[in-house]
């Protein structure tokens, strides 16, 4: 079960701070079964059984039971718990019931069983590693070694400082560093005259050819409007000049007509 | 001066070496390896030193010696002897514990034993999330990343640090016993201990 909080034991403390808690959000994590087959092997424990087929069948009702219990006191059950309930309850009804003649189905069930009895084996070498591992602590933890923190400090220089230090040393340090270079990006101003002579200029080699393709090659946006304010001006200055757009959104063409 | 016959020669040196190292290794909080020593004491062969660690070994057994030689994490260690841990803790009014509970622990042993080893295989061991755990036990140090898996996902890979053999007193991962020398272990630990009871019923202190 992944919750917040602790009880101890299932059976007593949870039921008097959650059972009738309307608060839906309100979990429990329970120090003791860490999973379900951590529930289970511990069935198993407490009745004094090995792990076996036979053992599960026995244990499943109390790991019914179990599950129940965490139902009503509304513990947000993990669905693996329900998967193994429901595994449990199908071995049990197998060993019960007279065995099929047909092998077919059974094989499966076989082979969840043994595959349950194995990872309830793992679970319970890993419960024994953990349990070695805490005694070698214990004892390690009884032998006591030099404090990491040593008088002898190296030649770093330890500074006590409290948030103001800090903020003014920030501040300081911002300050010293020279400020961040500026880029001086020059402004290309287009003129609309250039841009006249530009498009007189190439009216003299081809007369009639797209001002919107023209536009749309310019390196940017200023050079873009001082093309069509130039085409403008040229349009009223020189009577010759037209602009023609064949469509709405089309393109628009500049012609001179003076040949 | 009279001429000695017997040439003064290994014992006094060896000493000298031994001492040495007693001084490295009381003024250090950390394991030391016979490589670190050797690089201190170039003049000596690992060997020797190895030889002058015997010794100390030796001569912190006795009675009158409150500190033994431990070989831990790949290293040597000065540590009290665990007869004085009470005395220590009334001296001090300090307790050394690194608790860890028993899901850090199993989760830890699996790490310890599969390494190097990812989160979707510790959980299908363990049968739950260990997400949170695992990142406790990078907390403490005692666990790192080794690397990623080369699976879907790429999920990371875990293993134990030097600072998880310092803490469980091991020399090296070989020294973990194997499931068949745990059931072992148990049958010996549980005749000694009616803790491990406790410790089987989950009621451990965590």
């Amino acid at each position: 079960m992944t919750s917040v909080g602790t009880i101890g034991r299932p059976a007593e403390g949870a039921g008097t701070s959650v059972a009738f808690s309307q608060e839906p959000e309100f979990r429990v994590r329970l120090e003791v079964f860490e999973g379900p087959l951590d529930l289970l092997l511990f069935l198993i424990r407490k009745n004094e059984l090995q792990i076996t087929e036979v053992a599960l069948a026995r244990v499943t009702s109390q790991y019914l039971g179990f599950i129940g219990l965490f139902q009503a006191l509304r513990l947000s059950l993990a669905s693996e718990y329900l998967f193994l309930a429901s595994t449990l309850v199908e071995l049990k009804s197998r060993l019960l019931l007279p065995r099929s003649p047909r092998g077919g189905e059974e094989s499966d069930l076989e082979s969840a069983s043994a595959e349950l009895i194995r990872r309830l084996q793992e679970h319970q070498s890993l419960k024994l590693a953990a349990m070695h591992l805490a005694s070698l602590q214990e004892v390690a933890e009884s032998c006591w070694v030099r404090p990491r923190r040593s008088d002898f400090e190296t030649t770093d220089t330890i500074l006590e400082l409290g948030v103001l230090e800090l903020c003014f040393a920030l501040e300081q340090a911002f300050r010293s560093c020279s400020p961040p270079r500026q880029l001086e990006i020059g402004l290309r101003e287009w003129s609309v005259a250039e841009k006249l002579s530009e498009l007189g200029r190439l009216l003299k080699r081809s007369p009639r050819f797209d001002l919107t393709a023209l536009m749309a090659r310019s390196p940017s946006a200023g050079a873009a409007v001082a093309i069509f304010l130039a085409a403008l001006e040229l349009v009223r200055v020189v009577a010759t000049v037209r602009l023609l757009q064949g469509s709405t959104f089309g393109p628009i063409m500049i012609v001179s007509e003076e040949a | 001066m009279t001429n000695d016959p017997e040439p003064q020669e290994s014992p006094p040196d060896l000493e000298i070496l031994a001492a040495g190292i007693e001084a490295i290794l009381f003024t250090s909080s950390e394991p030391v390896s016979l490589e670190r020593l050797h690089q201190s004491l170039p003049a000596w062969e690992p060997e020797r030193i190895q030889t002058a660690l015997d010794l100390l070994d030796e001569q912190f057994q006795a009675p009158s010696r409150g500190l033994s030689l431990h070989h831990v994490a790949g290293g040597w260690q000065l540590r009290t002897k665990a007869v004085f841990s009470e005395l220590l803790q009334r001296f001090h009014r300090k307790v050394r514990r690194v608790r860890l509970s028993m899901p850090a622990l199993e989760t830890l042993s699996i790490i310890a034993y599969v390494q190097p080893v990812s989160t979707p295989e510790i959980e299908a061991i363990r049968g739950v999330s260990v997400q949170q755990t695992i990142r406790g036990l990078i907390d403490k140090e005692l666990v790192k990343i080794v690397g990623r898996k080369e699976a879907p996902g790429r999920p990371m890979m875990y293993g134990t640090t030097e600072k998880f053999l310092e803490l469980f007193g091991l020399p090296n991962l070989g020294t973990l016993p194997s499931i068949p020398e745990l059931d072992k272990w148990k049958k010996e630990y549980r005749s000694g201990s009616p803790e491990l009871a406790l410790v089987q019923d989950g009621a451990v202190k965590t």
